[in-house]
């Protein structure tokens, strides 16, 4: 499926004869690639993860806490082959306690106190894609222009790092084109110490994001 | 570069039309809550029944044997009134040689040694008699009755109303635990063989 169309390609022109106005011309290019493949990602239970209700007394006071975590299946079907990698917005942004990437807030207290963080892992070796025996990994912090040496360790996944998967090991190739993929994702969720949160009235563990597929 | 100017158009693209890109999606909940509810369960005896050394003559041979029953008091002692359940973990689960009950662990031999039947004699709440409910659907509903299996969850109801767990502060469940052995025929006891059922009760909030 290496079929891509031209989406727009629009020109704006600040003069009939450009050459003659170099200096004075601009050109702005909006491009783009419509394809006709189309993956639909999908997680169990709906996404959701629930901790139910935790006694703040079950939580360190002065430390962080990390809870039990918590499991779900990924699928991803293409209706063909498809180049893909995986990114994850965070709906919640700004309210995880460490700023990286590859932590999600799980919103605020209501005295505005940020509550933890959570990650969303990806393991090679709880991966299944297509009928390949081995998979691994690999992202690119650079859009997908250059991408990491792929191997089976697991990796929590970024919100610009794109994550992809492939059936070579220590290739800096890429992801290679996959139909159907399906994980065992662990979800890792970590509190902040309570003596940081007002823990006189329920706290709702609030996190939100959106795993988006990127076609590359 | 041409990779790179792709890849960031693409991202735009995302930016400006994220309904065209809705299928290509999918939406990740972590949800939860902290509570100031806080309760501690204890357990009479420090939670320990020992049946001591038995001798294998005075096992049946063709069918299980009860080598006795023991009560124990199930506490749970609150900061602060509020509805809140316990769950029973079967730390030996997948040994019980009758698969609706608690493990026993298994002989050397990989025999299934037996189980464990709890059953809730009563329960007192706030030093008022209380009745003994369960559920079996993480406290979606709850019903009145009397046996403990793994994994359900166990609450104090009025007398009134055994359909909810009833706001209490200190709570204590009377539990006669019931202990089986296997028939001896399936089990190889040429040398002492030890079991070990293990339980663990963790606390619900609602």
């Amino acid at each position: 499926m290496n079929t891509h169309f031209a989406l727009l390609v629009l020109t704006l022109l600040a003069g009939a004869t450009p050459g003659a106005h170099a200096a004075s011309t601009v050109d702005l290019t909006v491009k783009g690639r419509i394809t006709p493949i189309a993956c639909t990602p999908a997680l169990s239970n709906n996404g959701l993860v629930d901790y139910g209700k935790i006694s703040y007394k079950s939580l360190s006071v002065d430390k962080r806490t990390q809870l039990h975590d918590k499991h779900l299946d990924f699928t991803l079907q293409c209706n063909g082959p498809a180049r893909f990698a995986l990114v994850m917005r965070d709906n919640r942004d700004g309210s995880a306690i460490v700023n990286s990437e590859i932590y999600y807030g799980l919103n605020h207290d209501s005295r505005g106190n940020k509550i933890g963080l959570y990650s969303l892992n990806f393991d090679p070796t709880q991966t299944v894609v297509d009928d390949l025996s081995q998979v691994f990994r690999t992202d690119s912090t650079t859009g997908g222009v250059a991408w990491s040496s792929s191997n089976s360790r697991p990796i929590p996944i970024g919100a610009r790092s794109y994550l992809g998967f492939t059936d070579i090991a220590g290739s800096n190739a890429g992801p290679i084109f996959i139909q159907h993929l399906t994980s065992r994702v662990t979800v890792e969720t970590v509190i902040a110490p309570t003596s940081e949160l007002d823990v006189s009235t329920d706290i709702q563990l609030d996190g939100s994001a959106t795993l988006d597929v990127v076609y590359l | 570069m041409k990779h790179c100017l792709a890849a960031l158009t693409a991202t735009a693209l995302i930016g400006l039309a994220p309904s065209a890109l809705a299928a290509s999606s999918t939406d990740l909940s972590v949800t939860g809550a902290i509570t100031p509810a806080a309760c501690t369960p204890s357990l009479s005896d420090g939670g320990v029944i020992d049946h001591g050394k038995i001798s294998k003559k005075d096992l049946n041979a063709a069918t299980y044997t009860n080598i006795g029953v023991h009560t124990i008091r199930l506490s749970v002692s609150c900061e602060a009134p509020g509805t809140f359940a316990l769950r029973s973990i079967d730390n030996r689960a997948g040994t019980p040689s009758n698969r609706d009950w608690y493990g026993l662990g298994n002989t050397p031999a990989n025999e299934k040694i037996g189980f464990v039947i709890p059953m809730m004699k009563g329960v007192v709440a706030d030093g008022q008699p209380a009745r003994t409910i369960i559920s079996w659907d993480n406290g979606a509903s709850w019903g009145a009755h009397h046996h403990l299996r793994p994994n359900i969850l166990i609450a104090a109801g009025s007398p009134s109303d055994t359909t909810t767990p009833m706001i209490a502060q200190d709570v204590a469940f009377e539990i006669d635990v019931s202990t089986h052995i296997a028939a001896t025929d399936g089990l190889t006891l040429n040398d002492v063989v030890s079991f070990d059922g293990s339980v663990t009760f963790d606390m619900t909030y609602f």
